[in-house]
């Protein structure tokens, strides 16, 4: 038997699979990380590794271990969706650790959350004072809301009565001096356009262009592959190389 | 065309990596004709019954190139230690022929069956 070779073609058949698998369970997997969805996670990833490398049992029993954790994961997902009592019952609800700057000491036991963390939470928010806080509320997936007070409250443009604009996107139009014509058409701009504003820039020839975009507010900004960046900006104390 | 192939070919994949995964079963009955292994051991056990070892050291050389041809197609597919017990039961019987003892080889004879309706 050759060993070496049987672990390489598991380990490739082991890559794919997950890739594939990964793909099928889709991005809410790591978009609400659960404690579930954790250890599950671990365990999907232990169960891959043993398919890859464990050659004293058959890889088929190892697929099908996988296979299955994958399958419920997707019905517990599907069930999620189509039920909320039962959505509930999986991920818990959001409990609420902070009301009017007071701090719900039953509740941070009833999740088993120290004041310190907490405190470490809103920091992180930039939150540095208890009395900021209007409503902070854990949510199922262990990250912590907060609603600040509203005298702590960001002043917004509708409260100022700056008329408001169409929100957009950046779009991408040259990546490495290659024009993407979908994303252009996207925007209402052409060929033309492009080379215009180009040439405003001095810029006469696509090869120069590293990155370029047209920005929410109907611009180009424009990023050349020659950046003209002296050694001023070197973080580094020491020649190196380390 | 394009989701036709991003569906089409993670399905083929997984049809491929489920046909290499179970084929053990399969893939070790013969296929060029100088593999059947299980005939050669069959051959073995009927020298040995007539006492021909010549003929007995014969199929076993040639059960031995058969399973050295067959262990590279089912290694994906069947565990290690059941390769390794065949290899073992294949190299106890080449010492029983060599010591014409036939009280040797037909323990290992059996259990090579067992071992072999197993496979896979």
């Amino acid at each position: 038997m050759q060993e070496s070779l049987v672990v390489i073609v598991r380990a490739l058949i082991t890559f794919f699979i997950i890739l594939l698998y990964a793909r099928i369970i889709g991005k809410q997997q790591i978009g609400n990380f659960t404690m579930f969805d954790y250890i599950n996670g671990i365990t999907i990833g232990s169960i891959a590794g043993t398919l890859a490398t464990d050659l004293s049992s058959k890889a088929l029993v190892h697929f099908l271990a996988l296979t299955v954790f994958i399958i419920l994961t997707i019905v517990l997902q599907l069930i999620g969706i189509k039920n909320r009592f039962l959505s509930k019952v999986q991920d818990s609800e959001p409990v609420v650790l902070m009301q009017a700057g007071k701090i719900l000491e039953k509740n941070l036991q009833k999740v088993r959350i120290t004041k310190d963390q907490l405190m470490a939470q809103l920091r992180a928010k930039n939150i540095f004072s208890p009395l900021e806080v209007e409503v902070a509320l854990l949510e199922p997936d262990g990250a912590i809301s907060v609603l600040p007070s509203s005298s702590y409250q960001v002043v917004q443009k509708k409260d100022l009565n700056i008329p408001p604009q169409a929100a957009k996107l950046t779009t991408e139009v040259v990546i490495d001096g290659k024009v993407i014509n979908q994303n252009l058409t996207q925007r209402n701009k052409d060929q033309d356009w492009l080379t215009e504003q180009l040439n405003n820039q001095e810029i006469t020839n696509l090869r120069e262009v590293s990155y370029a975009a047209i920005l929410p507010n109907d611009t180009l900004y424009v990023d050349k592959f020659d950046d003209q960046v002296g050694d001023e900006m070197n973080i580094s104390d020491y020649p190196g190389p380390y | 065309m394009n989701k036709f192939l991003l569906y089409f070919i993670p399905a083929l994949f997984l049809i491929f990596v489920i046909g290499l995964m179970t084929g053990g079963g399969w893939l070790k009955e013969p296929i060029t004709g100088q593999d059947d292994l299980l005939a050669y051991i069959q051959n073995i056990e009927q020298a040995m019954e007539e006492e021909n070892w010549e003929e007995a050291s014969a199929q076993h050389q040639n059960a031995e190139q058969a399973w050295e041809t067959i262990s590279k197609r089912i290694q994906y597919s069947v565990e290690r230690e059941d390769m390794l017990a065949v290899s073992e039961t294949i190299s106890k019987m080449e010492g029983g022929i060599e010591e014409e003892d036939s009280s040797t080889i037909s323990p290992e004879l059996y259990y090579f069956y067992e071992l072999w309706s197993k496979l896979g």
